[in-house]
């Protein structure tokens, strides 16, 4: 499984924005919204969903210890982590550091 | 956090739960412990003093892994983070949660007693992290987990697990929707689990119950009033509709709703508009309306006592929520579940059942379901001083269901035939109850034996001397099958009574055909005429003694 995420993020030819979740850890609403945000933004944009617990090793390449966090990879690169909760402007300014509401 | 820094040095108070790491004077990548929690400084088998002034980098343990990489973040990006949580083992191998929150400060000052000074500038960027330890809360998620809680349910047998597939499916739609169930199932949970996973989950959830109010009120309280609009009315109030405004609306007991409530209530439904009591106005509202019931809406339809275009307005989706007495897997996870939050409730944790106990809960059929099966484990819980309950402590509970119930079952009777055979129960053969801790099934010890209390519950299975099986009573609505020896004259007698003289239908009470039932009267040189002139010769205390 974990392959196969790193599978996509290497054969994906747009963005692949990677939500790292653990259930157990996390008492408020799952951030589902970050993925319809993004493809707002991003129709290029591929998510998926990884459970921490599941795919540990695989989240600790990334440097991620804990949820909720957000990977964003582009041509099968690293380009934005953001860790815990955020709001819709943070995500925004992010993707707008990381160059990746460059829509032109 | 920022607000906590002294403007004039930037330095941060000695929180408790506040870690400062600081850059090192060589290299702006490492990260030296400023200040640290005592209690994070333990979970490395360290005290403060001993780590600070260390790289982070050098500390062992998965959380100081985790901490230096959300520095790295902070400090690199210069964006926050927020309630990121963390999972991880001390150096005792014991599992901890921590949430935490970081963020970047400029030229911080290190205080004049700082450990850190010898490496790092006086001043200069640093990262504070606010940490929490939620381990608790988690190892509490993770028993709730356990125990299949879904918002809130607790379930995991198949019918349950079929209500939260329906939940998940139908939640995140905007169709209105009618939960049907017994009294006590839990209808109310189930609608609110169904707000929680729609999209309205951050608007307001409004439940009125249609029974609890009169025609009038009811009106007022769903659509609201205009001053003035009767008398008392002494200024405008919003109605339930109004306050579930973008948000849903659950209808509980909707089957007591009067018929002239029931077309305005399509009328809303239909245009998503309300008009107030004495008011001219029509007011737009957006609800998702959920509605529930304990009867059989259709049959309602049928003698029109129910709208039938409102019935099909509302029921475009269906839960229907089990009875606890189809659930038997179930009963051991609400036994924990609620003993551990009635625990919480009155501060007196690890309150658990003996075997006997279980058993005994397990046997009864739960006409109030899991609200009867709370209120009576809080009952004991109360009662009772110590740690472990058994089966005694329900005995005058049994003693009560014993008369109340739709069986009228009698206790003294029983007593007299449990006297006449020694009785040990046994799990029923079809019991699907998984074996949670301390709640294990095994064959009672002779002490157990000499208890009358189980043999209330109709749905056991009681086996004297390891022999033929003997069910001593009835129930109305599902009848046990029985061997026609197992029926006395006192048993046939009762059934009779409470058939109202009908044979067909004692027979049906007693779980035997009619033919059965007369070849036994035959065998007890008995015929109806004995029956209907002297119906009723047992000792239940609310009847006339024989004459």
């Amino acid at each position: 499984m974990s392959d196969e995420i790193e599978q996509l993020i290497h054969s994906h030819t747009g963005v692949v924005v990677v939500q790292i979740t653990e259930p157990v850890l996390e008492t408020d609403q799952p951030m589902d919204w970050v993925a319809t945000e993004i493809r707002q933004w991003r129709s290029d944009a591929s998510v998926v969903q990884v459970v921490l617990s599941l795919h540990r090793e695989w989240a600790l390449r990334y440097r991620v210890h804990g949820s909720p966090c957000t990977l964003v990879f582009r041509h099968g690169e690293l380009c934005l982590r953001v860790k815990g909760r955020f709001g819709r402007e943070r995500l925004r300014a992010a993707l707008e550091r990381a160059g990746l509401l460059d829509l032109s | 956090m920022a607000d906590r820094l002294d403007p004039v040095n930037q330095m941060v108070p000695a929180f408790t739960d506040l870690l400062v790491l600081v850059s090192a004077r060589d290299s702006s990548s490492i990260l030296l412990i400023e200040q640290i929690p005592p209690w994070v400084a333990q979970w490395v088998g360290k005290t403060p003093q001993e780590v600070e002034g260390e790289p982070i980098g050098r500390l062992p343990g998965d959380l100081m892994d985790a901490l230096a990489a959300v520095a790295d973040d902070v400090l690199t990006s210069g964006l926050p983070v927020e309630n990121y949580s963390v999972e991880f083992r001390d150096i005792a191998g014991r599992e901890h949660a921590v949430t935490l929150s970081a963020q970047r400060v400029e030229d911080y000052r290190l205080s004049p007693a700082s450990r850190a000074r010898d490496h790092a500038n006086e001043s200069g960027p640093a990262v504070l992290i606010h940490l929490q330890d939620i381990s608790e809360s988690v190892r509490q998620r993770r028993r709730s987990a356990g125990i299949g809680l879904f918002h809130g349910i607790v379930g995991r047998s198949k019918p349950m697990l079929a209500v939260f597939y329906k939940i998940e499916v139908y939640g995140p739609t905007e169709a209105p929707l009618i939960i049907t169930g017994e009294t006590g199932t839990g209808k109310e949970l189930v609608a609110r689990a169904l707000h929680e996973r729609s999209l309205r989950r951050d608007r307001p959830f409004v439940a009125v119950n249609c029974t609890a109010l009169s025609e009038e009120l009811f009106e007022s309280e769903l659509f609201g009033h205009e001053r003035g609009a009767f008398t008392g009315a002494l200024r405008s109030h919003k109605g339930r509709f109004e306050r579930a405004d973008k948000g849903t609306l659950f209808l509980d007991e909707i089957g007591d709703m009067s018929p002239r409530t029931q077309s305005k209530l399509l009328r809303v439904l239909e245009q998503g508009t309300i008009e107030r009591v004495g008011g001219e106005e029509e007011r737009r509202v957006d609800v998702r309306t959920l509605a529930a019931t304990n009867m059989s809406l259709e049959q309602m339809v049928a003698i029109r006592r129910f709208r039938a275009d409102l019935y099909h307005r509302l029921s475009v989706f269906r839960i229907h929520v089990p009875p606890l007495r189809e659930r038997p897997g179930d009963l051991p996870l609400l036994v924990e579940y609620f003993l551990e939050m009635i625990g919480q409730r009155y501060g007196r944790r690890g309150l658990r059942l003996t075997p006997d106990a279980m058993r005994l809960l397990s046997e009864y059929h739960w006409p109030g379901n899991v609200r009867e099966l709370r209120n009576v484990l809080e009952r004991v819980y109360v009662e009772t001083g110590g740690q472990v309950v058994g089966h005694n402590a329900f005995k005058e509970w049994v003693r009560e269901r014993d008369y109340l119930s739709a069986g009228g079952w009698n206790l003294e009777r029983l007593e007299s035939q449990r006297a006449a055979a020694p009785v040990i129960i046994t799990p029923p053969e079809s019991s699907d109850q998984p074996r949670v801790s301390g709640f294990g099934f095994g064959v009672s010890d002779s002490a157990d034996a000499q208890t009358p209390y189980p043999l209330a519950f109709p749905r056991g299975t009681f086996t004297p001397g390891g022999g033929s099986t003997i069910d001593a009573v009835y129930s109305v609505e599902h009848p046990p099958s029985r061997k026609p020896k197992g029926l006395t004259e006192e048993i046939i007698r009762k059934a009779f009574a409470d058939a109202g003289g009908n044979a067909t239908r004692a027979a049906r009470l007693l779980g035997v055909h009619k033919a059965t039932l007369y070849r036994r009267l035959k065998m007890l040189g008995l015929n109806r005429k004995d029956l209907e002139t002297n119906p009723r010769p047992d000792t239940h205390p609310t009847q006339e003694p024989k004459p």
